[in-house]
């Protein structure tokens, strides 16, 4: 009988496990990581939302997150639960109902911030807090295995990431380097919350890439966050990983020179921790341009045969083609028509400079805006049309600058970009060619060009993002051609998934302060 | 006027030089039950008086103005002045905050360590509890009890489990169409669906359609008998061990 009861323990703890081949596999049933997979498509095998079908999308259930205020989160869902963040909470719910299975809330955390959402391994589902506290729950229950600070918030560090799990590891990156924040990476065991390893993503004094910087106040806080999550090729056994923008963020007469690695790629070895390779897009950036848009890793012919190569569409308004093997750089094309701070990239990455667009004390005004022509919100990419959807910003700003003595952690940022009345912006999604560049469709929204939305693409020829009118929407992969819409009343702030329970394939995007799930109509039973 | 000020300081001034000991919060649970019980209740739960466990007038006030209050009373309302002394003022203090704040956070009596050697052990605690990943999980995770709760409610859940049962944590049988029985906690019910995780920690997601029969414990499935089965120095360390549970521990 003991014998017996061990065993079916053991079967229910093997059945419960989420492995790491199941986030290689990619998504179809489950979605597991943040982009789905891990080269960060978004593209999901399902295909009963299809062409045909997706006329017939209707709400399934509706789950107000209470305290909400601006949801960013990206669900992961397993075996039919669908987990969920908000500031210092996850809510595990049941996928079928949206009903709520449980709740963790660390009450002790400091202030309140976006979350960007959950990740999963093995019986354990992770989160990050805002004061940078690693939280790992028990899926099924909800009950603390463990937490572990990996940043202290006296240093100027905050938390919204999505964490990633890869391997053995969950990896974590960090926000405040706007504040001047001193970039990273770890790496910590996903069983114990134990570091493997750190990588600074600005050098220590003395380091290769120092040099960058023309003071040691800014060198010691230059910033560079690692606040988005990154994708990884398993084949190489390389995390790809974006950084932010130099500190202080408008202001660059305090730090001379290129200021590595902010505003870069970064190619880093998952168990070693060590640097790979890097590819500054915006080198001694004053425009707030971070890089924290989606690296997507694609296998494509290049000049012939398929080549591994990484695409970025960056914040400065160019869509960068890099080969993700070297870091070398293949291509950059405009994808925004108001770009201005540059002519172009020439044949080695570098940007061509407009003169005069760099931020001064009266106003300059430049294109694109502080937000940037693309963002973190999610692209995607569909193998079977081969384009890339991208969320875009078309809108210019007046950025200004003051030459004060920077303080870090005292909200100084060397002044801002500010968007200009009499000139509205407009978001498009754009269906772009990676092997051209060239754009292919592009669909205009309507609305106060305050979204922050992804998209995901199927299997099913459908892409679906938020829109700028608090829409999420279904477009023809191919052509761009609506084919359904849902408004929520909401900014939208978030990125759709998909997954299947019981054989049905639902949809799932957050509001502002609800997470909404559509399915295809069903008679009630 | 300037003379309450003065007193207030000179107050607030001994209550910082002094940091309040266990032995403090206990002689103010005995004087808040010979002078404020009358009115708000043996455990703080109000009546003639505000509540004093859940309400905002003791958690959004300040130690000054608590102390203002216990010492002048609140001009217009049934609150008299005292005369007791200051330090007394500052024990009843103690004990009041403690009625609402998580018990993490204020004095508590016992012995820590032979508080874990009960929950452990001879309580029994694990079948059902869990901290950091150690016990069952028929009853609430435990890893952060200090945090969540106040010291009286945690004494509560130790002596009297009846008196409230945590949601989604009713015990619960259902029979199926299938023929299956399954037993466990309710996660969630409504009049379509039940979630109910078993002892294994299994989650079952049962359509109500599929329920023949089902059987929910009105009570807690906690042994209301620990009174009888620790002794009132072994209930002491076991709510002194529950109360210094946090998950972020001393950091």
């Amino acid at each position: 009988m003991r014998l017996l009861l061990w065993m079916g323990l053991v079967a229910a703890a093997a059945s419960a496990q989420v492995k790491y081949d199941d986030i290689l596999a990619g998504p179809g049933a489950n979605w597991l990581t943040y982009a789905g997979s891990y080269s960060g498509q978004r593209h999901s095998s399902l295909n009963q939302i299809n062409t045909a079908t997706a006329k017939n999308l209707t709400p399934k259930w509706v789950y107000h997150v209470p305290d909400a205020k601006k949801l960013e989160a990206v669900p992961v869902v397993y075996d039919g639960i669908l987990y969920v963040t908000n500031s210092n909470q996850l809510h595990a719910l049941d996928a079928r109902t949206g009903r709520k299975i449980w709740v963790y809330r660390d009450e002790q955390a400091e202030g309140s911030r976006v979350n960007r959402g959950p990740a999963i391994l093995g019986d354990k589902v992770y989160f990050v807090t805002t004061d940078c506290h690693l939280v790992a729950l028990h899926r099924k229950t909800g009950a603390v295995l463990w937490h572990k600070k990996y940043a202290d918030t006296k240093d100027g560090y905050l938390a919204t990431m999505a964490p990633f799990a890869v391997k053995d590891k969950i990896i974590v990156g960090m926000g405040g380097g706007d504040s001047g924040a001193r970039g990273f990476l770890k790496a910590l065991s996903a069983e114990t919350g134990q570091e493997f390893w750190t990588l600074w993503t600005v050098p220590a004094k003395g380091e290769p890439g120092a040099e960058t910087w023309s003071k040691d106040v800014t060198l010691r806080w230059g910033g560079a966050a690692t606040w988005l999550s990154g994708t990884f090729d398993p084949a190489l056994n390389l995390l790809y990983w974006t950084t932010g923008n130099p500190w202080p963020d408008f202001y660059g007469g305090d730090r001379l020179g290129a200021n590595l690695y902010s505003d870069s790629l970064i190619a880093v070895d998952v168990d070693s921790g060590k640097l790979k390779w890097h590819f500054q897009f915006t080198p001694h950036d004053t425009h707030d341009w971070d890089a924290q848009s989606w690296p997507v890793l694609l296998d494509i012919p290049w000049d012939g045969p398929p080549r591994k190569v990484v695409v970025h569409p960056n914040r400065n308004g160019f869509f960068y083609v890099l080969d993700r093997v070297t870091g070398e750089f293949l291509r950059a094309t405009q994808f925004a028509d108001k770009v201005d701070w540059a002519k172009g990239i020439d044949a080695k990455g570098v940007p061509i400079l407009n003169p005069d667009k760099d931020p001064t004390p009266g106003g300059t005004r430049a294109c694109p805006a502080v937000r940037g022509a693309a963002n973190w919100m999610s692209p995607s990419y569909n193998p079977a049309t081969g384009l890339f959807y991208l969320p875009t910003l078309e809108q210019c700003d007046i950025y200004s600058s003051s030459a004060k003595e920077p303080k870090p952690m005292t909200g100084f940022a060397g002044t801002g970009g500010e968007q200009i009345p009499a000139e509205p912006g407009q978001m498009f999604l754009r269906a772009i060619d990676p092997r051209t560049g060239k754009r292919v469709w592009q669909y205009p929204m309507t609305g106060p060009a305050t979204a922050w939305a992804g998209t995901v693409s199927t299997a099913g020829g459908v892409v679906l993002f938020g829109d700028d009118a608090g829409h999420l929407v279904a477009a023809d992969a191919k052509t761009g051609k609506h084919l359904w819409h849902f408004g929520t009343s909401q900014n939208i702030t978030a990125s759709p998934i998909t997954y299947l329970v019981d054989g049905k394939q639902y949809v799932t995007i957050c509001s502002a302060t609800h997470v909404f799930t559509f399915g295809l109509f069903t008679p009630a039973e | 006027m300037r003379i309450l000020m003065l007193a207030a300081c000179a107050a607030v001034a001994l209550a910082q030089g002094a940091p309040l000991k266990p032995e403090d919060v206990a002689a103010g649970r005995q004087l808040y039950r010979n002078s404020c019980a009358g009115c708000h209740g043996l455990t703080g739960e109000g009546g003639r008086g505000p509540n004093l466990m859940g309400g905002r007038a003791v958690s959004r006030s300040s130690d000054e103005a608590l102390f203002q209050s216990l010492k002048f009373g609140l001009a217009g309302t049934d609150m008299p002045p005292t005369k007791l002394p200051d330090e007394k003022l500052w024990q009843i203090l103690a004990f009041v905050r403690g009625l609402s704040a998580p018990a993490y956070e204020i004095p508590v009596e016992g012995d820590e360590k032979a508080g874990a050697a009960i929950y452990f052990g001879k309580g029994g605690c694990t079948r059902c509890h869990a901290i950091a990943g150690r016990g069952g999980v028929s009853g609430p995770d435990l890893t952060s009890i200090g945090h969540q709760r106040p010291l009286n409610l945690l004494r509560e859940a130790v002596l009297d489990p009846g008196k409230r049962v945590a949601p989604g944590y009713q015990q619960a049988t259902l029979h199926l169409r299938s023929g299956r029985t399954l037993s466990g906690v309710l996660r969630d019910y409504t009049t379509y669906t039940y979630t109910l995780q078993d002892d294994q920690g299994e989650l079952h997601f049962v359509k109500a359609a599929e329920v023949t029969d089902s059987r929910i414990l009105p009570g807690s499935p906690m042994p209301a008998d620990y009174r009888a089965r620790l002794t009132a120095a072994e209930r002491r360390d076991l709510v002194k061990f529950l109360s210094r549970q946090s998950a972020r521990g001393e950091q």
